[in-house]
């Protein structure tokens, strides 16, 4: 019952009550909150472990310092974001090898069986669509992260332009010019993989027919 | 329509939904093919949106957040018995620890300091307490050992007056020290910050007593029943004032 009087509250009220050592309101505000934070930090490097470590870090960093949290300067929306984008373009800084898909694709294993048994999808396509998630994925990921956060933003998050440059603190001008060179750049990388499984592809029979 | 426009066009709706956009393409095939790398882009971003839009975190670690938060909050949150500990929060609190923690090493110091004394005996620079001197009269010659000089007179009855508050003192110095012998302690433990506490050449042992929480707190690996017990351990404080070792005595 006190949970769906939670449910009501405002972000800010949240906050307020988390502060006071409200552990429902902390719960609700998680709640409300971490999927929007696990997931751009899923989508800026592709690996659930990372997302799942931001999420904590953020977190754990609001607990410590909700009193620098200022209601005049923004929402607690965009407080967490601010934090964890911080936290995740420090990481791909500080790990700037770091590309793993592993977990995520770990993950995704279990949705591309049910498709496949499923009498909706045909088998064929949904592995050409999982090839091709997975295409565009390594694409967006070797992206440079100021190139990559704009794709997240505007094309995985579907944010607009004011919104995505609000959140990244620049104007809207820099938001559209990055996005369109970071598209220029994932269109050519997407066509570098077709063009190599496209050559594997007629190689194979060649190789067999010898 | 020129391949430049098309271009900011294509830019701006993202699709060739427009009737402009589908007009060029007609007849411009480098532009066509731009057209078609983007929708290809388009469908392949948003495939990878719906295939995270579920995503989340294992709920594991919502659970050690919470527990982080009770844990943050017990330490924090006043006790009903101290109402006025509840007004400290944020940064006020740090401040208070901080003050607390450096009024907490000067009271140890200061013992230390106090035990480290030898004890004093009245000398000639000390202050000396007034004692009635009666003049040498007949009756001095009866009593000779009244008509000293009268320096030492007042030596021997400061002697007499200082004598037992040094007694208390030297009898509660051999109690804490016949107590200190029968404690036992633990090994040194290193501090999680000091990786190697051979490296220390030169340090103090300072004797401290401190609440189990914050034993636990420190990550020592302690029982968290009685949290409101004080222990009593030893820290071995490097010359740059740092903390290196701890070793609990019992």
């Amino acid at each position: 019952m006190e949970f769906n009087v939670f449910g009501k509250l405002s972000d800010e009220e949240l906050l307020r009550r988390m502060k006071a050592g409200d552990a429902a309101a902390f719960e609700k505000l998680y709640d409300r909150r971490q999927p929007s934070v696990y997931r751009f930090a899923l989508r800026m490097s592709g690996s659930s472990a990372f997302a799942e470590d931001i999420s904590q870090d953020v977190f754990m960093a609001l607990m410590r310092d909700a009193h620098q949290f200022d209601e005049s300067r923004g929402t607690v929306a965009s407080y967490l974001f601010g934090i964890t984008r911080h936290r995740v373009l420090r990481r791909l800084e500080r790990e700037r090898t770091f590309v793993s898909i592993t977990n995520q694709d770990e993950d995704d294993d279990s949705s591309v069986d049910e498709m496949l048994f499923s009498t909706e999808h045909h088998p064929l396509q949904v592995l050409a669509r999982q090839e091709m998630i997975a295409a565009v994925q390594q694409a967006v990921l070797s992206l440079p992260p100021h190139y990559r956060e704009v794709v997240v933003l505007c094309n995985l998050e579907e944010m607009n332009y004011e919104q995505a440059a609000q959140s990244i603190g620049c104007p809207v001008g820099t938001v559209r010019s990055r996005l369109n060179r970071a598209r220029a750049m994932l269109v050519e990388k997407l066509r570098t993989t077709q063009d190599a499984s496209v050559q594997i592809k007629t190689q194979a029979p060649q190789r067999s027919e010898l | 329509m020129r391949c430049e426009e098309f271009k900011n066009l294509l830019i701006q709706f993202g699709n060739a939904d427009h009737a402009a956009v589908k007009l060029h393409t007609a007849n411009c095939k480098q532009c066509a093919a731009h057209l078609s790398d983007a929708q290809v882009l388009n469908v392949g971003l948003h495939a990878l949106a719906d295939s995270t839009a579920q995503a989340k975190a294992a709920s594991a670690i919502k659970l050690e957040l919470l527990t982080a938060f009770r844990e943050q909050h017990k330490t924090f949150t006043a006790p009903e018995r101290f109402p006025m500990l509840a007004l400290i929060r944020g940064w006020q609190w740090k401040l208070t620890a901080t003050t607390a923690a450096i009024l907490l090493g000067l009271a140890v110091v200061s013992i230390f300091w106090f035990r480290a004394e030898p004890i004093r005996v009245a000398t000639k620079d000390t202050p000396v307490f007034s004692v009635p001197i009666t003049p040498a009269t007949n009756e001095a010659e009866k009593q000779p050992d009244i008509a000293v000089p009268s320096h030492q007179q007042e030596q021997a009855s400061l002697k007499k007056i200082s004598a037992k508050p040094q007694r208390a003192l030297r009898s509660k110095l051999q109690f804490e020290a016949k107590k200190m012998r029968q404690e036992t302690a633990t090994e040194f433990i290193p501090l999680t910050y000091a990786t190697d506490t051979k490296a220390l050449q030169n340090g103090t042992v300072l004797r401290i007593e401190v609440p189990r929480t914050t034993l636990i707190a420190m990550g020592l690996p302690l029982s968290e029943r009685r949290t409101n017990e004080i222990i009593k351990a030893e820290v071995m404080m490097g010359d740059d004032g740092v903390a290196y070792a701890i070793r609990l005595l019992q």
